[in-house]
């Protein structure tokens, strides 16, 4: 924690600040804002910038700072301290490295099969599949291919979770805090998970494309996300065909990322649908497939024509609704989650008539009295990767320690990066807070503070305690059948109270019932 | 056609005896002697001390094996070799069987939603949101618990999981959320101890969020020592049966007089998911399945609560008619989904999809599951506003006795 | 922070250290400081931003 620096911001006072000089040190806080300042989005002037103002603005522009590099800012004046954060292209970033992949994949696992079954059809019609053969004799003749399928599943999860812990870590390391915590609203916003994708590289090429536009252009980024293959593998765009559209991409996409309910009718969805028909995800790359491609005419918000995928998404950008609800969801994420309709207007106006540019959005808002208006100060509740990160950052500490565990800590607190639990992202604010969960971040205050390294397990080392036992056994001698004989479906993680299966009198311990061999590692939990 | 439960237990119960369930004393059952600070109910919540216990089967639970329609011939044909005999159909075990018996049981046929999704992860939460096909920021049980309970009393809604479900988030509650007892409890060393308690307790906040927080703090707080006094001095003779996915500990909360309305637990991991060797698997996931909700039942009875109590129980889909290569099934579509207590008219609801007219080898769901949801919500909770709760009007089964 | 809470840390930290001077306690106060800095992080207002 060590001694606070002293701040150099004690110009006289002036303006509408008074300043007050607290007892305890030398920070000096400004009085309360008046109420006047709420949903007043005209720039805050340089007599009222402060310290606790400073570092309001690096709490949500950022993930937090140290006294130091608050007092930094608050020696600027507003319209510098935004710039620092917002204008990042000037700032170097040259000590963080580029994500550095194990190497799991490899070129046979191109267009991998949805499901176990596919896999083992392809195998038993082509004889191969995945770049492994079928045994011309012998037994079981397509388990290597199932092995090989259950591999990549299970390397895509571990190799994702790596790519979270980069990702975690840049935000912690990085000189430029804005691109992060834009790139995890974006994240947030165009939700999708490895889970379903089964690719960490569709993650991380999303994840660049999130970077590369986080105050970029929004009609850029849409479009690139809707076009990439994380977003057409996790809403199946690929089902979506001429003559049997699936309406789940068109409405994902009018719904959650650009519109919201209530602001186009059903035969909208399905006219949009039919436009982004033959959209498929080509490995990583974007392809129309023209056979799957209903290419006739349309009636979509009115207007009529033709229209492929991308004249759907730049006719809902025309509408005046998209600007608004882009900019009311920031406004949301960055400054409180109440925001008053004409404030949703007036920002709306800002990017629409900005062509859609994300920075100059931002910079108004971060300007804006109503950005330090009491409603907004103090009031947001962190999410657990903000937590994280701002605890480390507000310490001083340069990278993410790998104790505790940033994978455990996603699970205990309830957000892990590049697994949101549906597309809708992360319920924010309150969702974050249960009994429970508030317990967790203390705990986890005390896993930071007093790393527990004596009782550190990897989780990505450590499978649990039923494969371990199989492993044990199969170490033994048993064969699959018999190593896994007394497994109970669906794996552990039901402890919960006292006497589960530990008083039960073992199975085991008799001859293992004769029973046929199982073809599916039980580490993996689904085969599809 | 006909049909009945499927053998559900692969072994006679006596192989399941636990070497420690006659040491279980059947004292009194444990009160606890102070009443929570916390525990005003709702006016509505407190006329009637009405409980809903919703029970998860994640991983797409095989219907057809489960309530087995084996007066169809379609049904042996689409599945020669995982196919259940007449001739093994027979009780699961006592009481499961009872309960359909006495007429607390109902099973409702066919239960999904339009454009079904067979992926896991979607499927569950659609279920958990209730908005098919959209997913929603909140759970139906958040919403519902809302509707309610707009105050957001505290421990209205409590889930027994590590992680809250995404079917109790709620804009308004704090739903009590944990999984061991035992570890529900803020870690300290020894010299802080004495002053973590202060530093988490607060009176009023300078603004709502700090309200929020607080009072969520004071929640934890109290719940915590709270919980694990419940289950301190819970005994029960009943044997909660070898898989315990958070009955035991809902019963320990009900026994502890908790002002919980809704109780959310689930047979996690995507236990349920069938793909290879179903046979004995998924017979002993419903020995286990029935031996907990069973058990809990009879638990429920013996506190004197067989009235107040309802349970839920779901899967987020069904799964192929026909059986797959691997003696298993593949995901599917419209499942049986089960209504039990003794406020319950017992019997079958819904028709029975046909095993012929498939959609691409899956049957066509007859009931959208939000009619269930909706004889819960509305039926059962007594609440007004199940449409709102829903988005939408569904109309609830005539499943709970009046 | 309320007086309150922060009269309470200010207690603690000082029963740890044996004194409230930090430069007498420089050598050992490591410990201290981190269980202070998990007590703050603990409370409520810490999720706040």
């Amino acid at each position: 924690m060590g001694s606070r620096a002293e701040p150099s911001v004690l110009n006289a006072p002036t303006g509408s600040a008074t300043r007050v000089a607290s007892a305890d040190d030398n920070i000096v806080r400004s009085a309360p804002p008046p109420a006047s300042w709420v949903n007043d989005l005209a720039p805050i002037a340089a007599s009222d910038w402060s310290y606790d103002r400073a570092a309001h603005l690096i709490d949500r522009a950022g993930f937090g700072a140290t006294p130091e590099e608050i007092a930094r800012l608050a020696a600027m004046t507003p319209e510098q301290a935004v710039a620092s954060l917002l204008d990042y292209g000037a700032v170097p970033n040259d000590h963080l490295a580029p994500f550095d992949p194990s190497g799991v994949w490899d070129p046979s696992l191109r267009n991998f099969p949805p499901s176990r079954p596919a896999a083992t059809e392809r195998a038993e019609k082509t004889g191969e599949s995945l770049g492994v053969r079928v045994k011309p004799a012998g037994e079981r003749r397509l388990q290597p291919v199932v092995d090989r399928f259950f591999y990549w599943l299970r390397a895509t999860v571990l190799e994702t979770r790596r790519l979270a812990h980069w990702w975690a870590d840049r935000m912690v390391a990085t000189n430029r805090p804005l691109e992060e915590k834009m790139a995890l609203f974006w994240h947030g916003h165009f939700a999708t998970g490895e889970e379903k994708i089964r690719d960490y590289r569709k993650m991380e090429q999303q994840l660049a494309l999130l970077h590369r536009q986080a105050t970029g252009n929004f009609r850029t980024l849409l479009i690139e996300v809707a076009r990439g293959p994380a977003m057409l593998a996790y809403l199946d765009a690929a089902e979506n065909v001429k003559g049997a559209p699936n309406e789940n991409f068109a409405r994902e996409v009018m719904e959650l990322f650009t519109m919201g309910v209530g602001n186009y009718t059903e035969k909208d969805i399905r006219e949009a649908a039919r436009a982004f028909t033959g959209w498929i995800d080509d490995d990583l790359d974007f392809k129309v497939d023209p056979a799957k491609h209903d290419d006739g005419p349309k009636t979509f918000l009115g207007r009529a024509g033709s229209f492929d995928g991308v004249d759907i998404l730049n006719i809902i950008l025309e509408q005046k609704i998209t600007a608004e609800y882009i900019a009311g969801k920031l406004y949301r994420f960055f400054v409180r989650e109440n925001i008053s309709p004409d404030v949703a207007v007036r920002l709306g106006a800002v990017l629409r008539d900005n062509n859609y540019e994300i920075a100059p959005l931002m910079r108004a808002i971060f300007l804006s009295r109503d950005f330090y208006s009491a409603p907004s100060m103090g009031t947001r509740i962190k999410g657990p990767v903000e937590l994280i990160v701002s605890t480390y950052r507000k310490l001083g500490v340069k990278h993410l320690p790998g104790i505790p565990d940033l994978y455990v800590l996603s699970r205990e607190l309830g957000q892990t990066l590049l697994n949101p639990p549906t597309v809708a992202g992360w319920a924010q604010g309150r969702a974050w807070i249960t009994p429970g969960l508030l317990l967790a971040r203390g705990n986890f205050a005390r896993d930071v503070l007093f790393p527990d390294i004596i009782n550190f397990v990897d989780p990505n080392f450590n499978p649990g305690a039923e494969v371990k036992r199989v492993n044990d056994r199969i170490l033994a001698g048993y064969s699959i059948g018999e190593a896994t004989v007394d497994q109970e479906p669906g794996g552990g993680g039901m402890e919960g109270g006292d006497k589960t299966m530990a008083n039960v009198s073992p199975r085991s311990s008799r001859r293992p019932a004769r029973r046929p061999l199982r073809t599916r590692s039980t580490i993996c939990r689904c085969a599809c | 056609m006909t049909s009945t439960f499927s053998r559900f237990g692969g072994m006679a119960r006596r192989d399941f005896l636990r070497a420690g369930f006659g040491s279980l004393a059947f004292g009194a059952a444990g009160v606890l002697t102070r009443a929570p600070a916390w525990a005003q109910t709702a006016a509505h919540a407190a006329e009637k001390g009405r409980i809903l216990v919703v029970v998860e089967l994640s991983g797409g639970n095989d219907g057809l094996n489960t309530v087995v329609p084996y007066g169809d011939d379609a049904y042996y044909r689409a599945r020669p070799r995982i196919g259940i005999k007449p001739a093994r159909l027979r009780k699961l075990d006592d009481r499961l069987e009872r309960l359909y018996k006495d007429g607390h049981m109902a099973i409702v046929h066919g239960v999904g939603y339009e454009q079904p999704s067979f992926s896991h992860f979607s499927s569950m939460a659609y279920w958990q949101t209730a908005a098919p096909n959209r997913g929603d920021l909140y759970g139906w049980v958040g919403r519902m618990a809302d509707a309610m309970d707009p105050e957001g009393h505290a421990n209205f809604v409590v889930n027994i999981d590590t992680q809250q479900s995404l079917a109790v988030r709620s804009q308004r509650h704090v739903p009590l959320v944990f999984d061991d007892p035992q570890k529900f409890i803020r870690t300290g060393f020894a010299d802080e101890k004495e002053v973590l308690s202060t530093v988490a307790t607060r009176e009023a906040g300078a603004n709502e969020a700090q309200e929020f927080m607080y009072g969520v703090s004071r929640s934890a707080l109290n719940a915590e020592q709270l919980v694990r006094d419940a289950w301190a001095n819970y005994r029960t003779p009943i044997d909660y049966g070898l898989v315990r996915f958070g009955l035991d500990r809902v019963a320990a909360l009900i026994a502890a007089d908790f002002p919980t309305k809704i109780y959310y637990v689930a047979y996690r991991n995507n236990a349920f998911d069938t793909h290879v060797y179903q046979g004995d698997v998924h017979a002993r996931l419903w020995t286990y399945t029935s031996d907990h909700m069973a058990a809990f039942m009879k638990d429920v009875a013996r506190l004197g609560r067989a009235q107040d109590v309802v349970l839920m129980a779901f899967s987020e889909f069904g799964r192929r008619v026909k059986e797959n290569t691997s003696q298993g099934t593949d995901h599917g579509t419209a499942g049986p989904a089960f209504m039990i207590g003794a406020p319950v008219a017992g019997g079958q609801y819904g028709k029975m999809p046909s095993l012929t007219e498939l959609n691409d080898g899956n049957m066509a769901f007859t009931t959208d599951f939000r009619r269930v949801y909706a004889t819960a919500i509305k039926s059962w909770m007594g609440s007004h506003d199940a449409a709102g709760v829903l988005r939408g009007e569904f109309e609830p089964l005539p499943i709970i006795a009046a | 922070m309320n007086a309150a809470v922060r009269n309470t840390l200010v207690t603690f930290l000082e029963r740890q250290l044996g004194t409230a001077d930090l430069a007498r306690a420089s050598t050992y106060m490591e410990r201290p400081l981190r269980l202070t800095a998990h007590l703050i992080m603990s409370s409520p207002e810490f999720q706040l931003g």
